[in-house]
């Protein structure tokens, strides 16, 4: 055996042999020189060797989110889930602002923020691991960010304000970059307790609420699911009871509960519209709120007075604060009220209870009632867009606010004008005064910039577009087509 | 090296080849840039990312024929015959490579003065993205001379050199595609539960992801820069300019 | 100059040089002769350090090929059989060229040049594309690539391989007049081209040294006879007969027939004083067989392998 082997290698020429044994020998070395480097060089150094020279540190992140994120324990790592496919061209999106950022918080928080892309139509499952009790509705194309049994949604159009004009243009066209508010706020107060909870009714054909749950997690107040089913029972542990944005009725079942609850002195909120529901007359939620002198109405109010008019149709308008609940709002007297119904005090008093408008139209509002499926025109005057009401003496004290518009808690209102609209900021207080819960503990981050590629549109006039079309795009191609074919035959007949 | 370098730069303009890249470039990029210019915002960092997106057929024209012409007519005995080494041959012909490619991307330079002209910006992260262009050049036109060493036709290498920055390119896309079949397999089977299935398929995702060049240096626009991708991109030429150089100097050896 | 010890190239299995040794001493032209597939090119392209040996050494004026490549290469000038030509480009830039890869100094490059192109005579197509001269041209471009540089040795493997017999003329008095300054390697499969302008010869065989010999030394060898072929018309054993007769003729056979017409192939003792030829042509002449054709046979390698090993 021995002898053959020996054999062998001497007939092998070894030259050759030992050359490819180094031309092979050193190719593997280099590869694995290089794969060794580039992991090594990626895992020590990726950090210390990346620099944010973009001129307005829009991928920096600032002091105040190291802190945050410094906060956060790292037995108990947050993680920031993206419900879509990671984006890897966001020409002209605003996933240019966000999917960077949050790779930056990724890198800075190491092991104590872990960011995935999932998306959902791909892998269903996640949404199963994220929300077991499927509270959220979790849709693609939205943040999740969920930290031990808290969870928060943060849709990526969220976290800008838009140039409210544009909306209507169809151009969206962002006016402030709130990535890093929005973010490193939803952070923070996803590490604070929740000490209040509130339930939200469903099963009544009801709008989608997770804005909302945001909203309420901001102040720390958990969010649940409370379905109209048979033995339907309000939770001891319920701080809010919410109706939002319901289309149907309460079922009958449901009346006398809730009776009992605003009698031992529960919170109530509740919004409705005439939009989506104008047949509704809600005759047992009106029995409900009926106890604290409150009743909806089912007509649709209609404003005349110009200075009040948003939209031509009078359907959209600004109402009022009544004067009572003008603090809870700085700098504006006026919100947003679209396909209002009016509120108003119940025709029989109970005596123990009083009521107060809380947001009102102008002295010349109309309203209109359905007859005959065509809009009729009811009477004139002055009504009331959000009622509040309590009992007026002893120790318990229910609360209760009914809204007959759906502009102040609605997700659709939110995603269009974002969590510190007037309108939100007036919804946020009036959860925090029923509540009673010091005000969301929003932290100072400094606003981002956006980026305006946006060129001087005097200079740039259809002319001057074909101009330049011609020059670059024929001209100067041809010029090389033609020097290529010029030395071509030059050279050919050499 | 630099006898080589000047014969191959200035062979580019001896022949159509040159004038066709460098016309081909400016076509494209020039669509580009009169497309953004139509939009009313320029940026001019989406070109220089568009026009990345046409390495694969520029880089097999200007590599095609750096070795395996040399192959055909028989003037690689000069290499091996002179007193210059297979280094500076493999060098002088990727620089000469990448000179081309720096004249093409002087149209792109007239486009941004053209866009300040206009009154937009010309951020960091566009100078980003330009470095991240030629960094990337310099991978694919390492990997078209590695193709063009490999055979004595220009066909051939031309196709083998668009086969692997297609695969390059297709990386990420391959990536997710084994991720998906990974999870779906491991959960049809129900081998391992689903969290761990999606774990293992992430983990093999971003496995192959490590290796893509365009994931690794996208910040780079948007004005964040590391040296790590750059890095990554060079390490990957070296590699195969050596192979390349490997593969010249087998010649000498090889007992075939 | 050149000192070649034991050269063994494999390709394979195959040993296509298999243990050749020789020097090329300086100022000598060196003819390499041998059959197609005799490793005359191999061991050329080992010599030029385009191809590295499987075992032996080569070493130019004091330098191995494969440990100090750079200095031995510089005194190195090489044709191969295909020449390295660039079709795109123009004599005058192709031999610039040449000159960036031999470190040609910028001052000596002009008047080197056009030594060179005097020498070669190609001045008359400096400016012509490459790709677009003759075979004859091609061949000089390619002798004055390998004189760039001013290499004491050039290696020029079948110069004249495919070119007219004018330009082969002309390429054996550019290698005569170039050995006077150089060492000359030469390789070729015909012996005349060999004897025309070679001071010494190696002969290969099937990749082994089958005779290293001066040229007189090869010429004596081969001394003993030379072959004739006459064709002509006539009766063939008459003309047999006649020529058989002469003094010199060692043998005579009718090699081909056709009718009247035939080819004679006539084997001449070279120790006669006289020239057989002569009396050849005036026999025929006496017998009224006019001589169609009548001209020396260079003897076939097989041949000259026969009767330097025989």
């Amino acid at each position: 055996m021995k002898n053959i082997r020996s054999e062998k290698t001497k007939n092998r020429n070894e030259r050759a042999y030992n050359l490819k044994l180094v031309s092979i020998g050193s190719v593997i070395i280099l590869l694995v020189i290089i794969l060794a480097a580039n992991i090594l060089f990626d895992k020590l150094l990726g950090k210390a060797l990346t620099f944010d020279f973009s001129s307005l540190g829009k991928y920096s992140i600032s002091q105040t989110t190291k802190e945050v994120i410094d906060k956060i324990p790292e037995s108990e790592p947050m993680r920031i889930v993206g419900l879509f496919e990671r984006p890897t061209n966001f020409e002209y999106s605003i996933y240019e602002y966000i999917v960077p950022l949050i790779d930056v918080y990724d890198n800075y928080a190491g092991s104590k923020i872990s960011v995935e892309y999932v998306d959902p139509e791909t892998y269903p499952s996640i949404i199963k691991q994220l929300d077991p009790a499927d509270v959220y509705d979790l849709k693609s194309d939205t943040y999740v960010i969920s930290y031990g049994d808290k969870l928060v949604v943060v849709d990526p159009y969220d976290c800008f304000y838009w140039n409210e004009d544009a909306l209507n243009l169809n151009q969206l066209l962002p006016t402030a970059n709130m990535v890093e508010y929005t973010f490193t706020n939803t952070i923070n107060q996803l590490m604070v307790e929740y000490t209040k909870k509130a339930y939200f009714v469903t099963g009544l054909q009801e709008d989608a609420s997770i804005n909302l749950m945001s909203i309420l997690s901001s102040i720390q107040c958990d969010s649940a699911e409370l379905p109209v089913s048979e033995g339907f029972k309000i939770p001891d542990d319920c701080d809010l009871l919410i109706l939002n944005g319901i289309n149907a009725d309460i079922p009958e079942r449901v009346q006398e509960e809730m009776k009992t609850y605003l009698s031992k002195g529960g919170k109530l909120f509740v919004a409705v519209n005439f939009y989506s529901n104008a047949s509704e007359k809600y005759e047992h939620l009106n029995s409900v709120l009926a106890t604290v002198n409150i009743s909806i109405d089912d007509c649709i109010i209609q404003e005349a007075d110009p200075s009040y008019v948003l939209v031509s149709t009078n359907y959209e308008a600004y109402v009022d604060i009544a004067d009572e609940f003008k603090s809870f709002i700085d700098n504006a007297s006026k919100l947003q009220a679209s396909y209002a119904r009016p509120i108003r005090q119940t025709d029989v008093l109970a005596s123990n209870a009083v009521s107060y408008p809380v947001l009102t139209t102008s002295d010349n509002a109309k309203t209109q009632i359905v007859k005959d499926n065509a809009l009729e025109l009811a009477n004139e005057g002055k009504y009331n867009v959000g009622m509040y009401a309590t009992y007026s003496s002893g120790d318990i004290r229910p609360e209760v606010y009914v809204f007959g518009t759906t502009d102040l808690s609605s997700d659709a209102y939110i995603s269009s004008y974002g969590y510190s609209s007037n309108n939100i900021s007036f919804t946020i207080s009036c959860f925090r005064n029923m509540l009673n819960v010091a005000p969301g503990e929003y932290i100072n981050v400094p606003v981002g910039q956006l980026d305006s590629r946006k060129i001087d549109s005097t200079r740039v006039t259809a002319t001057s577009i074909t101009l330049l079309a011609i020059v670059f795009v024929a001209i100067v191609p041809l010029l090389f087509i033609i020097c290529a074919t010029i030395v071509y035959n030059r050279r050919r007949h050499l | 090296m630099f006898a080589i370098f000047k014969r191959e730069l200035l062979s580019y303009f001896r022949n159509p080849t040159g004038y066709i890249a460098i016309a081909l470039f400016s076509f494209i990029s020039g669509v580009y840039f009169i497309n953004l210019l139509t939009r009313g915002a320029i940026n001019i960092s989406s070109e220089i990312t568009q026009m990345r997106s046409f390495f694969i057929i520029i880089v097999p024209i200007v590599t095609m024929g750096l070795f395996s012409e040399d192959r055909r007519r028989g003037t690689e005995v000069l290499y091996y015959t002179n007193p210059i080494t297979l280094f500076d041959v493999v060098m002088g012909k990727f620089l000469a490579a990448m000179s081309l490619f720096f004249i093409m991307f002087i149209n792109v330079f007239i486009h941004m003065i053209m866009t300040k002209i206009l009154g937009g910006v010309v951020v960091t992260g566009d100078w980003g993205t330009v470095i991240v262009f030629f960094f990337l050049a310099a991978l694919f036109v390492a990997l078209g001379c590695f193709a063009s060493a490999l055979t004595d036709s220009q066909l051939i290498s031309a196709i083998v050199c668009f086969v692997f920055i297609l695969v390059i390119q297709l990386v990420s896309t391959f990536a997710s595609f084994l991720e998906t079949g990974v999870v779906t397999l491991l959960e049809t089977f129900n081998i391992v539960n689903s969290e761990t299935a999606n774990a293992i398929g992430s983990t093999i995702s971003d496995a192959i992801n490590w290796l893509d060049p365009f994931t690794k240096t996208n910040n780079f626009r948007y004005g964040v820069f590391s040296v790590i991708p750059l890095f990554f991109c060079i390490s990957i030429a070296v590699f195969f300019l050596y192979l390349t150089f490997r593969i010249l100097e087998k010649k000498r050896w090889s007992q075939k | 100059m050149i000192e070649i010890n034991n050269l063994v190239k494999h390709y394979g299995t195959k040993k296509a040089v298999n243990d050749i040794s020789f020097t090329v001493n300086d100022g000598e032209v060196l003819g390499f002769l041998g059959p197609n597939g005799a490793g005359k090119t191999t061991t050329m392209n080992i010599m030029t350090g385009y191809l590295s040996s499987t075992s032996g050494t080569v070493i130019v004026n004091g330098h191995d090929i494969l440990e100090e490549p750079e200095l031995a290469k510089k005194d190195i000038g090489y044709l191969p059989e295909q020449p390295p030509l660039y079709n795109d480009m123009t004599v005058i830039e192709y031999l610039n060229f040449m000159c960036d890869l031999k470190k040609v100094r910028k001052n000596d490059r002009k008047s080197m040049l056009s030594e060179i192109m005097d020498m070669v005579k190609i001045n008359n197509v400096s400016d012509r594309l490459i790709g677009n001269l003759s075979k004859g041209y091609k061949q000089r471009v390619g002798i004055a690539q390998a004189l760039v540089g001013d290499p004491k040795i050039l290696i020029l493997d079948e110069p004249t391989v495919g070119l007219d017999p004018g330009q082969v003329i002309e390429i054996r008095k550019l290698v005569k007049s170039l050995s006077s300054s150089h060492s000359i390697v030469i390789s070729s499969h015909i012996l005349s081209e060999i004897q025309a302008v070679c001071d010494r010869v190696v002969i290969l065989n099937r990749g082994k040294v089958a005779a290293i010999d001066s040229i007189d030394g090869l010429s004596r060898r081969l001394s003993g006879t030379s072959k004739f072929l006459l064709t002509f018309r006539g009766s063939d054993s008459d003309a047999l007969a006649k020529i058989k007769m002469l003094s010199g003729i060692q043998d005579a056979t009718v090699r081909r027939s056709e009718g009247e017409y035939h080819e004679f192939e006539i084997l001449v003792s070279n120790s006669t004083k006289t020239d057989p030829r002569e009396d050849i042509f005036f026999v025929m002449a006496k017998a009224g067989y006019p001589i169609l054709e009548f001209r020396s046979l260079d003897p076939t390698l097989e041949e000259i392998f026969l009767s330097i090993t025989g």
